[in-house]
């Protein structure tokens, strides 16, 4: 039985083969490969024209195959089950396909197998084995018939770059467009459940209710019974520890990358800036562990010693680790932007006679401002999305409080602890995740929108 | 300009005075600048130590933990 991966293999052996007769081929027609002058474009050119031609519609064919493949003949396979069967509720249908799906596969199924069932896996196994010989078929076929066509085609005038570089332009913009769609799907997906979430929770009460504890009774009578849905607290939680952490993270990253990009020397440049970079690839969990078990017991002691009533966990420690781990991308992105500021701005502020950190901060930095804002963005990006720190220093609980010395939680924490398990997807519980988030997305949007007004604003531009 | 810069002004300071004062003020503002920015890094590289031996240790005090009575 020939598989999918075997065809993608089969596939990419004859795009490689399909480039090198390509090349060969406008070698010959230009008479040798002292003649390559006379043809329009170099050899390596007519090489991709034809591998491109023979591998993106074979490729494009075994893509929409696989996309389809699975759908179609679970289709098929349903149709040629009994009328009792096919009667059944979607959801049990459901469990039969996946019944038969996975003895198809050989793996272990939820009961004993009936007839009907085993017969109805037979058929299955046999679609599947007539599917993929078909499309190793098809799409082997439809390769081979590109690079006959094209190799046919190449002569001295054939403007084999012109092509290429118009596929590469129309590939570029296919994954564009794949991007833009993807987060439109994404947008979209998390509106329709949001909507859902907002039919059974007032908007209102999402935005401005000061209590969030989103419990579901499974009984009227059970203790407890409505939940709290007011999203502020799990805000001000996540504003918290995101201000926390850009306090640490801003001005030690900034001061790192002015000195890294204008003080230091070479040698102490190549060690510390890699050193520094080290914080950034640190796993989160170590981050959390280091927080939990040394940042936030050293606060509580801190603070009881002061005569201070400190949580255990508390949005100090979470939001200094969080600053901790987040300096290389201020520090980082900031310094790329201070180097690529132009010399003779340097010059001109010292021809003025202004001292370096006048300069710095008078010409250096209005000029990065851009890009110094973009790294502070992604910084406390990094910041609002962080969970794992949160969970392990900062606790869960929805404290409606800007005291950093207490626990609280942030949105992230709790979408975490919502879809956690298992789940009901017609519950407010689990829907309020999705509420969470589309209000996270929105609050990231108005961040950017800020900051890029800011940026306009007091950018100054030297071109 | 040196004449000029010799001045006595209103108050009965020299110009001088005043420039030399100036520039004093502006070069330690420039030293300072320049110790925060290695303060900043030696932090950074601080918590990174930190971070690194806390790790290390508890690894360390994991590896040589005995469950007692075993």
């Amino acid at each position: 039985m020939i598989s999918p991966s075997t065809v993608l293999f089969i596939l990419l052996l004859l795009i490689g083969t399909a480039y090198y007769i390509g090349l060969r081929r406008s070698v010959a027609v230009a008479g040798g490969p002292e003649h390559v002058r006379n043809l329009h474009s170099r050899p390596p050119y007519y090489g991709a024209m034809t591998a491109l031609w023979c591998g993106i519609p074979a490729l494009v064919i075994y893509a929409f195959w696989q996309a389809f493949e699975a759908d179609i003949i679970t289709n098929l396979v349903v149709a040629g089950l009994p009328n009792e069967i096919r009667n059944l509720q979607a959801d049990q249908i459901n469990l039969i396909v996946n019944d038969i799906r996975n003895m198809a596969a050989g793996n272990i199924v939820s009961s004993q197998a009936s007839q009907v069932i085993q017969e109805a896996t037979t058929h299955y196994s046999r679609l599947q084995q007539t599917s993929h010989t078909a499309l190793g078929v098809v799409a082997v076929s439809v390769c081979i018939m590109g690079l006959v066509i094209v190799q046919h085609k190449i002569s001295k005038t054939t403007r084999a770059r012109n092509q290429v570089e118009r596929i590469i332009f129309w590939l570029l913009v296919a994954c564009s467009t794949i991007a833009i769609f993807t987060t439109i799907g994404i947008v979209l997906s998390v509106l329709y459940e949001a909507i859902r979430f907002f039919k059974s929770v007032p908007v209102t009460e999402f935005l401005f209710g000061l209590k969030w504890s989103p419990q579901i009774a499974i009984r009227s009578d059970q203790v407890g019974a409505s939940g709290a849905f007011g999203a502020v607290p799990v805000f001000t939680g996540t504003l918290l520890i995101s201000a926390i952490a850009m306090a640490v993270a801003t001005p030690i990253g900034l001061m790192s990358a002015i000195y890294m990009s204008e003080y230091a020397n070479k040698t102490f440049r190549a060690v510390a800036k890699p050193l520094m970079e080290i914080l950034a690839g640190i796993p989160t969990v170590v981050y959390g562990f280091f927080a939990a078990l040394v940042v936030a017991p050293v606060i509580r002691d801190a603070g009881q010693r002061i005569g201070l009533d400190v949580s255990s966990e508390s949005a100090l420690a979470a939001g200094l680790v969080m600053g901790i781990m987040i300096i290389p991308f201020v520090s980082s992105l900031s310094d790329d932007m201070i180097n690529a500021v132009p010399q003779e701005l340097r010059d001109g502020a010292y021809a003025l006679g202004a001292t370096k950190s006048e300069t710095i901060k008078q010409v250096v930095l209005p000029a990065a401002l851009p890009g110094i804002v973009g790294s502070i963005l992604l910084a406390i990006s990094r910041a609002i999305g962080e969970t794992m720190i949160v969970v392990m220093a900062a606790g869960l609980t929805a404290n409606l409080t800007l005291n950093p010395l207490k626990t609280v939680t942030t949105v992230t924490v709790q979408i975490v602890t919502l879809l956690v398990g298992d789940q009901e997807f017609d519950s407010p519980k689990t829907l309020a995740a999705f509420a969470l988030g589309l209000l996270l997305f929105l609050v990231t949007l108005c961040l950017n929108i800020i900051a890029l007004i800011v940026v306009r604003k007091y950018r100054e531009q030297y071109e | 300009m040196s004449s000029q810069l010799s001045n006595i002004t209103d108050n009965g300071i020299k110009s001088i005075d005043i420039v030399k004062k100036g520039l004093a003020r502006r070069y330690r503002a420039e030293r300072r600048f320049r110790r925060m920015g290695l303060a900043a890094i030696i932090a950074s590289l601080l918590f990174l130590a930190m971070v690194i031996l806390r790790y290390f240790k508890h690894i360390l005090k994991s590896m040589f933990f005995s469950i007692p009575g075993r």
